[in-house]
């Protein structure tokens, strides 16, 4: 027979810490190889077109920044949620809602000049996300309703929105059948440099700062690490839950609503389903970015990059490979559930004996 | 009745021996250089305080703690061990002072899951045939189809007792087994003891009750301050000698301290700081805990409740603080009405809490030392909504010198911190915002002696801020030393009340178990 | 007067339907009354749907199918055991992996079977003969008997779970350790086995749901052929108070609201878009009902769930 003991370590280096995570991240991605190489890939081929050439080529780069840039927005407000143990995977159904608004704007608002244009459309975007969020973050807040539950069925009402005016009220007239909408106003459109969307990165860094501050010195960043760490004694020390709940879901919500926004002003320029989504599925991917992070703001700009290279990464082994897209999916998990494993491996060593 | 006669002690084989266990926590010594003997069909008494030690020894004995030095022989063998499924192993059980059954789930239920030979799909009713069996055999009424939540403290118990004997125990340790008991119960569950060791068992009783290790033991050794002080049969002990081996030197120096500052007392009659009307509270297995309760405290008093832990004081603290919800009766803070009210109001109301459970209530483990300063606070130390560290930072700085909090600095974390310092740390707290009543929750428990001193020396300070008290605590010397009223809780009710210059120790001790004469 | 073909078609979608929803939240309610919230069930179940498709094709047989569907369940909630119960990591993070995993594994595994036809493997009716009965009671007979044995079997298993948790020695440790895990360790159960084998048990059932969804329900496979069915599922298991006869209960309601949207669609002026929302904003509507203190009975959840248990040495 064989026992197992688990130890809890007390003092924990930083450099352990680092170290601990790195191997977590790596065996992440070597797993995810070898999963490729199983179904018949080149394991030097997959880790270059995953890794290195979407950090190193300047044109794979351009492409990294613009996923990571969402990513980014995104996973700062996960973060923020995150911090203080609530659970929102709502974030792509508050993108989508995001875009949604923006796009209303830009429809019905298109005599509007830019650079007004663009900020209208960004403010409606980030309103349509935060109330997508207010009210699973109310549900949590007065009756402790399950947010994980919440947000994901809110998720998925979105989807079926986005396929109602598609498919609906918004269907082009000129998209040869396909389900798209019209393309946004010309001022509405949001301009890459060089192929690398100068102002949404401005954004995510002028947010990262913003968040930063707050998490750490801000009353209701104070609150909301106090709650993360015990809600039990926070409660006891009159900080709210609902104030809690409330406040993170409608930022969160209202970043994501700002990401997707910025997809659609900067990068899709229309609606569109599935593979033409605004959200591409990064409202995921930032759940990861979130964690791989450590939910620290700072923290977050190399996590995004890390994450938008591996996601351009697989949809380039998509393409060139000929996988379906779900190869970003298993990636995400995978490297998810090695973060958390880090975490436990981090406060606890494991000690395996056979034999008695 | 006390051992085999014609054979001296030394020959009778030992189930447990023990030499030389030593024990430290940091600079604490809990244990040094223990010797212990169990004999065969020996009922053994290890008497001691609170404090004594005996706890320690009790988990080093079921593997629940290392001993830094010593040996553990069971039968003549030498044996470590390394975790209560090991102790169980060599045939020691432990049976604990808060019976580890499932309050949702029938006896048959929690008996079966231990028992291996049933296997997984059997019905745990059929091991009743065995529980009635040993029920019978030892004197023993339990119904395995009961549900545990309807069972009394004493029957619970006796389930424990039939674990015990379906673990196949050789070595019965039961730590403090009578503290909730009545008379009759406790003469009940000696005579089930005495039939348990007549088939080679024995039984290491723990206990701070002198007259009760004389009733019942065959054996007492004296643990006081980590040693062993006397082992003896339980015929060489004289009572007097023996109260005196337990309880040393008069104790508390620091106790006639507080008698004095207690004098100085400026209790004023109205208005209530803190009022409680005809509280009833649920506890969390749909029993009631609290049964009609009211009870004032005035500006400058300390009213003390008194009362052995499980009676519904844990409830009460937590409907005091907003934490737990009442089914009827009023909560009145500074007039106030705050009744179902969150802990918020009640903190803006000037409710200060110390709570028993200081790391799940008190404080939040992962942030600094000054963070968990302003848990209550933090709107004092902002501005425009951010926080002014520096502001927080000098006022950490001067609580940790004034309460001689011992830490690396106002930004390690606090669960870093000792049990002592950490309470230390959350009085300094809540005693800041200059709270108009306390209420502290058992606020010495585990504490060393010089910082339970301090905090009750706190705890009087306040009083004289002309702030009320009420101290809810499982230390009686320390309720009668720091109170102006005391009253005394027993199964969800106060059941006596008197004022500090008429009560008597034995009084309350008695009313403690529910011996009140009316 | 109600068309007798209408309501025969509902009941009979509705039977149809609860199955995978009947099997998944059953499981989950194994899993979290021993204290482990699993939220990989999606992931499970699309897993199952899978490789049921996939085993029938291959075999021939389409209750080796199930069976291998629900093995495939086992297998990736065998990822989140691991993660969240040996290593005592996050359950919710856990579970949320599991399942991106699994929708990511079953979308690169399942290309070559987009669409692919079942015909002749799909599971028959139980009853293949004709029903002479009066042509207004016909429809409902028919949907009432003309099921597969599944549909009939899934009305067993909550019985069956019921007698394993609440009659059997197994079951008693289970809910010890939702209850209380320190308690159930010092009762004699080892909290990590128990914990682990209920998140298997779930992950098989969810697996075997997942697999009637696809061989029996959809009749192919298709990429995201669950479209949240499995975190419904778990929404469930919340409302029916972790007691199985009310999953059973609560997915007949489901079912019937999901195959009400179904039937609507065309029939009256709402969107089809707008009926496939209803079964996603029932869910949130149930959840929410059932935390609302008054609706709080006295069975309430398992005390301990959700929260990790990690039987420390202490270093003391």
């Amino acid at each position: 027979m064989f026992e197992l003991k688990v130890l809890r370590r007390y003092e924990v280096s930083s450099k352990r810490k680092l170290a601990i995570y790195a191997t977590s991240f790596i065996v992440g991605i070597l797993t995810f190889t070898l999963l490729e190489v199983l179904y018949g890939a080149n394991p030097y081929d997959v880790i270059s077109k995953l890794f290195i050439k979407p950090l190193t080529s300047y044109s794979d780069f351009q492409v990294t920044v613009r996923y990571a840039v969402p990513i980014g927005i995104i996973s700062l407000g996960l973060a923020l949620t995150y911090k203080s143990g609530i659970y929102s995977i709502g974030a792509e159904g508050q993108m989508a809602m995001g875009a949604i608004f923006a796009a209303w704007v830009a429809y019905s608002l298109s005599y509007l000049e830019s650079p007004t244009s663009i900020i209208t459309a960004l403010l409606a975007g980030s309103l349509g996300g935060l109330l997508w969020g207010l009210i699973p973050g109310m549900l949590k807040g007065f009756f402790n309703v399950n947010e994980v539950l919440t947000t994901l069925m809110f998720n998925f009402i979105a989807y079926s929105l986005t396929d109602y005016l598609i498919y609906g009220p918004w269907r082009s007239p000129r998209a040869y059948g396909f389900p798209l909408t019209e393309p946004i106003p010309k001022s509405f459109t949001i301009q890459s440099y060089d192929g690398i969307p100068l102002t949404n990165t401005v954004i995510l860094i002028f947010l990262i700062v913003a968040m930063q501050v707050i998490i750490k010195k801000s009353v209701i960043g104070y609150q909301i690490r106090a709650y993360g760490a015990n809600p039990v004694a926070a409660h006891a020390s009159g900080i709210s839950l609902l104030k809690i709940a409330v406040i993170c879901l409608t930022i969160s919500g209202a970043l994501a609503g700002l990401a997707g926004s910025l997809q659609l002003l900067s990068i899709h320029g229309r609606l569109g389903p599935k593979s033409w989504s605004v959200t591409e599925g990064l409202g995921y991917t930032a759940i990861v970015s979130a964690w791989l992070a450590r939910l620290e703001p700072w923290a977050i700009l190399p996590s995004a990059l890390l994450l938008g290279a591996l996601v351009n990464g697989g949809l380039t082994i998509k393409a060139v490979l000929g996988q379906p897209e779900g190869i970003v999916n298993i990636m995400n998990g995978i490297i998810l559930l090695s973060i958390i494993a880090a975490e436990f491996f981090i406060n606890y060593k494991l000690i395996v004996r056979v034999g008695r | 009745m006390n051992f085999l006669p014609g054979k001296s002690y030394s020959e009778r084989e030992c189930i447990l021996s023990v030499r030389g266990i030593s024990k430290f926590f940091g600079s604490i010594t809990a244990l040094k250089g223990v010797d212990l003997d169990v004999r065969r069909e020996e009922i053994h008494v290890l008497l001691g305080e609170n404090g004594a030690g005996k706890t320690t020894l009790v988990n080093i004995l079921y593997g629940i703690y290392r001993p830094d030095s010593g040996v553990i022989k069971v039968f003549g063998r030498d044996v470590k061990i390394g975790s209560p499924k090991d102790a169980i192993s060599y045939g020691i059980v432990l049976v604990q002072q808060h019976p580890m059954l499932i309050d949702k789930m029938t006896v048959a239920e929690n008996l079966s899951i231990g028992f291996r030979k049933l296997g997984y799909l059997k019905s745990p009713k059929s091991i009743k045939n065995l529980v009635d069996e040993y029920s019978s055999k030892y004197g023993i009424t339990v119904d395995a189809d009961a549900l545990v939540s309807d069972l009394s403290f004493s029957e619970k118990q006796e389930v424990e007792l039939i674990r015990a004997l379906m673990l196949d125990a050789k070595l019965l340790i039961l730590d403090e087994p009578t503290t909730m008991l009545t008379t009759y119960e406790r003469k009940k569950l000696f005579s089930i003891l005495r039939k348990l060791i007549e088939e080679g068992r024995s039984v290491l009783l723990i206990t701070h009750k002198v007259i009760e290790a004389l009733e019942i033991s065959d054996w007492i050794t004296v643990l006081r301050r980590g040693e062993v002080i006397a082992s003896r049969p339980r015929n060489a002990y004289m009572v007097d000698e023996l109260v005196k081996l337990v309880v040393g030197e008069s104790e508390n120096v620091g106790q006639l301290r507080h008698s004095e500052l207690n004098t100085a007392s400026n209790i004023r009659q109205r208005p209530e700081v803190l009022s409680i009307k005809e509280l009833v509270v649920a506890n969390d297995v749909g029993g009631i805990a609290v049964r009609g309760i009211s009870l004032n405290v005035n500006p400058g008093e300390v009213v003390g409740i008194a009362g052995v832990s499980g009676n519904g004081q844990k409830e009460l603290s937590e409907a005091l603080a907003g934490l737990r919800r009442v089914r009827s009766g009023k909560i009145f803070i500074c007039g106030l009405d705050l009744t179902n009210k969150g802990p918020g109001e009640r903190v803006k109301a000037g409710l200060a809490y110390i709570p028993e459970e200081r790391l799940k209530y008190g404080i939040v483990g992962e942030m600094s030392v000054a963070e968990n300063f302003i848990l209550k606070s933090y709107n004092s130390f902002s501005k425009y909504g951010f926080i002014v560290m520096n502001k927080v930072l000098r006022d950490v700085e001067e609580a940790i010198q004034t309460f001689n909090i011992v830490t690396r600095g106002p930004l390690e974390k606090v669960k870093a911190l000792s049990g002592g310092n950490i309470q230390k740390l959350i009085v300094a707290r809540e005693l800041r915002s200059n709270p108009k009543v306390v209420v502290a929750h058992n606020p010495t428990l585990g504490l060393d002696l010089r910082s339970a001193a301090l905090v009750r020396e706190l705890i009087l300070k306040v009083k004289l801020n002309n702030s009320g008290v009420l101290l809810i605590s499982e230390d009686l010397d320390e309720v009668i030393g720091l109170s102006d009223r005391v009253a005394v809780m027993y199964r969800g009710s106060i059941v006596y009340e008197a004022d500090k210059t008429t009560i008597s120790r034995n009084t309350l001790e008695r009313a403690m178990l529910g011996l009140v004469d009316v | 007067m109600i068309d007798a073909a209408l309501l025969g078609n509902f009941i009979f979608l509705t039977l149809k339907n609860a199955v995978p929803l009947i099997l998944a939240s059953t499981g989950e309610v194994i899993a979290e009354r021993s204290g482990v919230i699993n939220l990989g069930v999606e992931g499970s179940m699309i897993m199952g749907a899978l490789v049921g498709v996939v085993v029938t094709l291959l075999s021939g047989n389409f209750m080796l199918g199930f069976f291998a569907g629900g093995l495939a369940g086992l297998l990736l909630a065998l990822i989140h055991g691991l993660v969240s119960v040996v290593f005592s990591a996050n359950q919710i993070v856990s579970g949320i992996a599991v399942t991106m995993m699994g929708l990511g594994l079953t979308s690169l595994l399942g290309r070559g079977y987009v669409g692919k036809s079942l015909y002749g493997l799909r599971p028959p009716p139980l009853y293949p003969y004709d029903i002479a009965v009066p042509e207004s009671l016909r429809p409902i007979l028919v949907a009432i008997l003309k099921h597969d044995i599944l549909v009939y079997i899934s009305v067993i298993i909550p019985l069956l779970v019921t007698w394993l948790l609440f009659k059997t020695r197994y079951g008693s440790a289970v809910r010890a350790c939702g209850e209380s895990p320190v308690v159930a360790e010092s009762l004699g159960a080892n909290v990590i086995l128990i914990r682990f084998s209920a998140v298997l048990l779930g992950g098989f059932l969810a697996g075997l749901g997942g697999a009637y969804l696809s061989l029996g329900i959809v009749g192919t496979w298709v990429e995201n052929i669950t479209a949240g069915i499995g975190w419904i599922a778990v929404g469930l298991v919340a409302f029916s108070m972790w007691i199985p006869v009310r999953a059973l209960l609560a997915s007949y309601m489901m079912a019937a609201l999901i195959s009400m949207s179904y039937i609507l669609q065309g029939k009256i002026g709402i969107s089809s878009y707008f009926l496939a929302m209803i079964p996603y904003i029932a869910t949130v509507i149930i959840i929410t009902v059932v935390n609302v203190e008054k609706f709080k009975l006295k069975v309430g959840a398992p005390t301990a769930l959700g929260k990790p248990y990690i039987r420390e040495e202490r270093l003391g």
